[in-house]
């Protein structure tokens, strides 16, 4: 309802050419994706503090990487990742072809658009879980074909 | 043996428990923020419960074959204890509290999934949050699907850990034909 009224007033200033990126902006935090990641952001970090009471010590960035696509992910998604790939500098894909909340989706291209909601909430727990072992990044989804899923995870250097 | 597991994981649809309870955590935490009643957030986790059940109802019909035409209420809370409950939530119930001639009664879910790594706060309880009405909703849903009208409700959580969720009774739903057309 706000963001209507908000895009009245802003028809009344005559700024066609910069509202529309400017409202979406102005909403970000409040649209949906954007809580689900933060839910997701809030569970990873619980989450991984159980998954990893066990685990020997991890130093490297790539071993927590390494932990994540193989302990965290079978915990959490119920599958290991299938591929993982980086060019050693803070920049990893990890490739999962049977993705758990894209599996009911009909295979293909048609609901690559539909797909943006239900990866919204992996990919803050994959944040959280990061940034509960201490690295910070930023988690982002690529869909080529469903339920194929690549999320490219770019470390933010401190 | 545990790769194996791990794919029947995959496979079978279920998802960790850990993970389960503790993203429902962070949406009824969500939802608090939302509604500022905590009132509203129980209305609402039951209308969500609510469409879960009436979809696990079909599902639960086609996993079961066997289960008889329930006929009293007293069928309805065995076919829910021992089929539906365990079947969706991974844990035993029992029926107990009849009252008010076989109308009402009380399911006790020895544990309680949502609720395993949780703490509700005290204050929201007496504000009139249910916590776990979802599991209430999902029951109404499944028997409303089913053509039993009844009214269901999570007590809040008193000390003990076991959830108690009342079912009153109301009425059977007939089918509404349309005019013009006997059976």
């Amino acid at each position: 309802a706000a963001k209507s009224e908000f895009h009245e007033v802003f028809n009344g200033l005559n700024l066609e050419h910069i509202e529309d990126g400017l409202i979406q902006k102005a909403f970000l935090h409040t649209n949906a994706e954007t809580k689900l990641e933060t839910i997701g952001f809030r569970v990873g970090r619980s989450l991984v503090e159980k998954v990893a009471r066990d685990s020997p010590k991890l130093v490297t960035e790539l071993e927590i990487v390494k932990f994540i696509c193989k302990e965290f992910w079978v915990s959490v998604f119920g599958k290991q990742v299938d591929n993982l790939r980086t060019n050693h500098q803070g920049v990893y894909v990890v490739q999962d072809s049977r993705f758990t909340t894209l599996r009911t989706f009909p295979e293909g291209t048609q609901f690559i658009k539909d797909s943006a909601y239900f990866l919204a909430l992996p990919c803050g727990l994959i944040r959280g879980a990061l940034s509960a072992l201490n690295i910070r990044a930023i988690v982002t989804p690529t869909v080529e074909s469903l339920p194929a899923t690549k999320f490219h995870i770019q470390i933010q250097q401190k | 043996m545990s790769s194996k597991t791990k794919q029947n994981l995959a496979d079978s649809k279920k998802m960790s428990a850990e993970l389960f309870c503790l993203t429902y955590g962070a949406m009824v935490t969500e939802m608090l923020k939302d509604y500022e009643d905590p009132k509203d957030v129980t209305i609402q986790l039951d209308k969500m419960g609510f469409n879960m059940g009436s979809r696990l109802a079909d599902d639960f019909l086609a996993k079961n074959a066997n289960v008889p035409r329930c006929v009293d209420t007293r069928q309805i809370a065995d076919v829910l204890c021992r089929n539906a409950i365990p079947c969706y939530l991974g844990v035993n119930a029992t029926v107990t509290n009849w009252s008010n001639g076989d109308r009402d009664f009380s399911i006790i879910l020895e544990s309680n999934p949502l609720t395993e790594l949780v703490q509700v706060p005290p204050h929201l309880i007496s504000a009139g949050l249910s916590y776990s009405q979802l599991i209430a909703g999902a029951i109404r849903g499944a028997l409303e699907a089913v053509h039993f009208k009844v009214f269901a409700s999570a007590v809040p959580e008193s000390s003990n850990s076991n959830t108690e969720i009342r079912i009153r009774f109301d009425q059977v739903l007939k089918d509404s034909i349309p005019a013009g057309e006997d059976d």
